[in-house]
């Protein structure tokens, strides 16, 4: 079947089988391999992606579904070769260990300030409780949510 | 990417939050196939016919791999002698769910998946042995080990006080977010190369080498950034099938575990169970410690003896004992493997030790601070205390009362309970003699460097990145040594066939021995630098390497660019070999002094257990990096606070029960303690990379027996089968 979305801002066009999941377009069609496979059962959101800016995990919808829609994951966030500030604060406030959950991570907090622009830290962590992690115990994510500069230099 | 203005906390950050970082499942070669393995239906069978005809048939099918293309001995395992098969064949038995039967290889996913469905197998089933106690029935155990030190029955008689306990620990899954998953090919030069997620590639590379009669060189094993692993990426996964592949089908291939392959073909942590006993004299001083440690290993033995070792040689914690008795034994069945997991055996003896702590101090009515300082081993002790375990003391004196002091300050006062709360407060104190020097097993590490004429500089080092930060730590002391900044050094790591020596990564110890080594090979590097500019100037004077040119005291002498050209020209090798090892064979660095704190609140009526602050305070010589430290710590004290209330991996029949996330539940972003904070002393350790003695497991120790220390000061019962959960809580309340 032919699907035709938005990605990352571009469109595009694939054919491909019914049964295949974003999550499989994404790595196997488009090469991008930041969208994590970890338990394709929507279990632990390392394939968090923004459809339509929502955060959905990517392995429980169907291609079928995002015919029309815009699509956006973590290569999609960093712009003109600068780091998208969730990015930013995530690399400085050291919220990372081995890195897996972190796209999905950083696209559910990208979710999150779309709609929510003064989130709490109630909301902060009701906000990635669908990505697990296990290195970090949260506590430096959370920080770094919580200290984003959106008004910073590299920002403009 | 413009970076010029971030300030990245490490070198592998900006890789990661960009999606740029590959794992093993990321990497896709021309025409690569996809391989299935099959694993058997039931866990105990003779197999009797393995009919791949109809399966072979379906388009799109390569080839599939059954026992009959395994040349070689079959057998794999990390520890030798190796007992577990590859694969097994027609004839023989399958002992558990993860003795693997066939590999399909196909040229997707989905029909690899539908050549799974049309193999039949005919199986002969066989009784298995499932729990612990039918093992106990029916079998002697696999393996008998234990100290004894005095008279145990004399303390016993000594003792005016004397307090048992009986702890339980289940399986639990490492749960790493990245499952197992690489990919193999063979090159030109016919060398199979397996790309995967290890810590622990020599042993590997011998386990794949030797299953597989290969000669060593030709199998190259390698890491690229591996996505969590806790010490579930010491065991076999998809190595051995993925070498077997590029030997049969000579053809790139990718295998990527599913979550509940992962979980049920994984290894676990070890489950265990203590039955302790403790005499002690009416002024808190022991006089006795008996304890029994029944473990439960797979089919094969995977890292059962080890942990085990582990868990005896830590048993007795941080106390004087005059009179143990401390013995293991280890009993097969058809269940999960043992893999090694954070903590390793030693701190479920923490857990045990630091709970009969506190039922001790309740009975002689002491403070637990108090019982556990008259107890705590004094330094003339410490070559005793260890027995079995050389050990040497690199820091000047045993802090644990310092760490504990923190711990205390920053716990401040106990919080007030909630109306219809409990709130309760425990602290865990702990000793663990880290294997983070040299182990007999795997002795001297290397780290090669080569500085390009532009100044630039690549490491290669043994160990893999598993989150851990060791790419940062190594960064930092290059760029230590020297003076040059850290964006101007790359790393290579964790191949087989490219960077040097460098055994398990596990017990914490990549710090000392990786630090050590990029230490050597940087002080060699300057040194050699040094040598070729005194050469160059044609003097006798010391001409030191600094701030990136050459300096004879204050006065710059040569520009770097200057003596770079002299090194092109003149052929200069700037290749250096750095290396580490402790002066005897046995040496063990590192015993790390801790101290940890929690404070629970609890609703007696539901049992429902908050955990409202972690305070851990370890002395780990020195945080080289200290936002990768904290992580270290922060992160492990989440996970022990999952094992202590949450996990539990059950298998029932020899089946999982709980293979996957919704059923072994982990925590969340809402499960975490309201504060968790860590603390660090920096008592400077010999010979140790900037005093720095490692760091990984070490919150495993004191969170768990500190949270149940908690509940037992919260609601007087001493909680000590894991997990905590709010039914055992009113089950021990008799409120159900």
């Amino acid at each position: 079947m032919k699907v035709d979305f938005i990605l990352n801002g571009k469109n595009v066009s694939i054919d491909t089988q019914p049964n295949h999941t974003l999550l499989n377009v994404l790595r196997d069609d488009f090469n991008l391999t930041g969208t994590k496979k970890g338990c394709e059962t929507g279990e632990c959101g390392a394939c968090t992606v923004i459809v339509n800016g929502k955060n959905v995990n990517s392995c429980m919808m169907l291609i079928g579904n995002i015919q029309g829609k815009e699509v956006t994951t973590i290569e999609g966030l960093s712009q003109n070769g600068k780091l998208h500030p969730i990015q930013k604060a995530f690399v400085e406030k050291a919220a990372l260990q081995c890195g897996y959950c972190t796209p999905g991570m950083i696209m559910s907090v990208k979710a999150l300030f779309d709609e929510n622009p003064k989130p709490t830290k109630e909301e902060i962590k009701e906000a990635i409780a669908g990505n697990l992690c296990r290195c970090t115990g949260y506590e430096q994510i959370i920080e770094a949510v919580e200290a984003i500069d959106w008004e910073g230099d590299d920002n403009e | 990417m413009i970076m010029s203005k971030v300030k990245a906390f490490r070198n592998d950050a900006v890789e990661k939050v960009t999606g740029n970082a590959k794992y093993s499942g990321d990497f896709h070669m021309a025409g690569m196939l996809y391989a299935k393995v099959l694993w058997p239906k039931y866990p105990v069978a003779k197999v009797n016919k393995i009919d791949i005809s109809q399966a072979e048939k379906i388009t799109g099918i390569e080839k599939i791999v059954t026992r009959k293309d395994v040349e070689g001995p079959n057998l794999a395992a990390v520890f030798e002698p190796y007992d577990r098969p590859v694969l097994v064949g027609e004839g023989e038995e399958v002992k558990f769910l993860a003795d693997a039967l066939a590999i399909v290889v196909a040229a997707n996913e989905e029909i690899a998946q539908e050549a799974l469905e049309k193999i039949s197998v005919e199986y002969e089933l066989l009784p298995g042995i499932f729990t612990l106690e039918e093992s106990m029935a029916e079998n002697q155990p696999f393996s008998t080990i234990g100290i004894k030190k005095g008279d145990i029955e004399e303390g016993f008689k000594k003792a005016e006080v004397i307090v048992e306990n009986h702890c339980t620990f289940p399986y639990a899954e490492h749960s790493y977010i990245e499952p197992e998953a690489g990919y193999s090919y063979t090159d030109s030069q016919g060398v199979t190369n397996v790309c995967y997620g290890s810590q622990n590639l020599s042993r590997h590379h011998r386990m794949v080498c030797k299953a597989l009669d290969l000669p060593f060189h030709k199998v190259r094993l390698y890491s690229p950034y591996i996505g969590g692993a806790f010490g579930g990426k010491h065991s076999n996964s998809v190595q051995v099938y993925l070498a077997l592949l590029a030997q049969v089908i000579k053809k790139p291939v990718k295998m990527i575990w599913t979550r509940e392959e992962s979980f049920f073909a994984g290894c676990k942590r070890h489950k265990l169970q203590f039955d302790s006993k403790m005499g002690l004299n009416k002024d808190g001083k022991i006089t006795a410690l008996d304890v029994e440690i029944l473990s439960e290993s797979g089919p094969y033995i995977g890292y059962a003896e080890k942990t085990m070792a582990f868990a005896i040689r830590y048993a007795f914690g941080p106390y004087w004992i005059d009179n143990m008795n401390i013995q293991g034994k280890i009993y097969k069945t058809n269940n999960a493997e043992i893999g090694a997991f954070r903590g390793f055996g030693a701190s479920e003896s923490a857990f045990m030790i630091e709970t009969l702590m506190d039922k001790a101090a309740k009975k002689l009515n002491m403070n637990p601070e108090t019982i556990r300082m008259i107890n705590l081993v004094r330094e003339d002790q410490l070559e005793e205390h260890f027995p079995g375990a050389p050990w040497k003391l690199l820091s000047k004196r045993i802090s644990i009362d310092e760490t504990l002091e923190k711990v205390y300050q920053s716990m401040g006062p106990k919080p007030i309970a909630k109306p219809g709360k409990k709130v309760g407060r425990g602290i865990a104190i702990c000793m663990p003699c880290f294997e983070i020097g040299d182990t007999p097993g795997y002795k001297g590490t290397g780290a090669d460097m080569t500085m390009f004429i532009d100044g630039t500089i690549n490491v290669r080092i043994g160990f893999p990145e598993v989150g851990q930060g060791i790419t940062g730590v190594v960064t930092k002391l290059a760029s230590d040594v020297l003076d040059i900044p850290e964006d101007r050094i790359t790393i290579i790591y964790c191949d087989s066939h490219t960077t040097p020596k460098a055994g398990s990564l596990g017990f914490s110890r990549g710090t000392v021995n990786c630090g050590n080594a990029v230490l050597d090979a940087s002080k060699r590097l300057k040194n050699r630098l040094e040598e070729v500019a005194k050469k160059y100037l044609e003097t006798k004077e010391y001409v030191e390497f600094k701030k990136g040119d050459f300096y004879i005291g204050d006065k710059l002498v040569i520009k770097f660019d200057e003596l770079m050209d002299y090194c092109y020209y003149q052929g200069v090798n700037l290749t250096v070999n750095g290396w580490f090892e402790g002066s005897d064979p046995v040496e063990k660095h590192g015993i790390t002094f801790m101290s940890g704190a929690v404070d629970v609140e609890i609703d007696e009526e539901t049992g429902e257990l908050k955990v409202l602050k972690v305070v851990n305070c370890h002395d780990i010589g020195k945080a080289i990096h200290p936002d990768s430290a904290r992580g270290q710590v922060v992160g492990a004290a989440v996970m022990m606070t999952g094992i202590a209330t949450l996990e539990e991996y059950i298998m029932k029949d020899g089946r999982p029960q709980t293979p996957s996330f919704t059923q072994y539940i982990i925590p969340t972003s809402k499960d975490i303690p309201e504060e968790n904070i860590a603390l660090f002393l920096e008592n400077p350790a010999k010979d140790c990379p900037l005093g720095g003695k490692g760091l990984g497991e070490h919150a495993m120790y004191t969170t768990g027996p500190a949270l149940s220390n908690a509940i037992y000061d919260a609601i007087g019962v001493n909680m000590t089968e894991l997990p905590i959960t709010p039914e055992k809580i009113l089950k021990a309340l008799n409120k159900i």
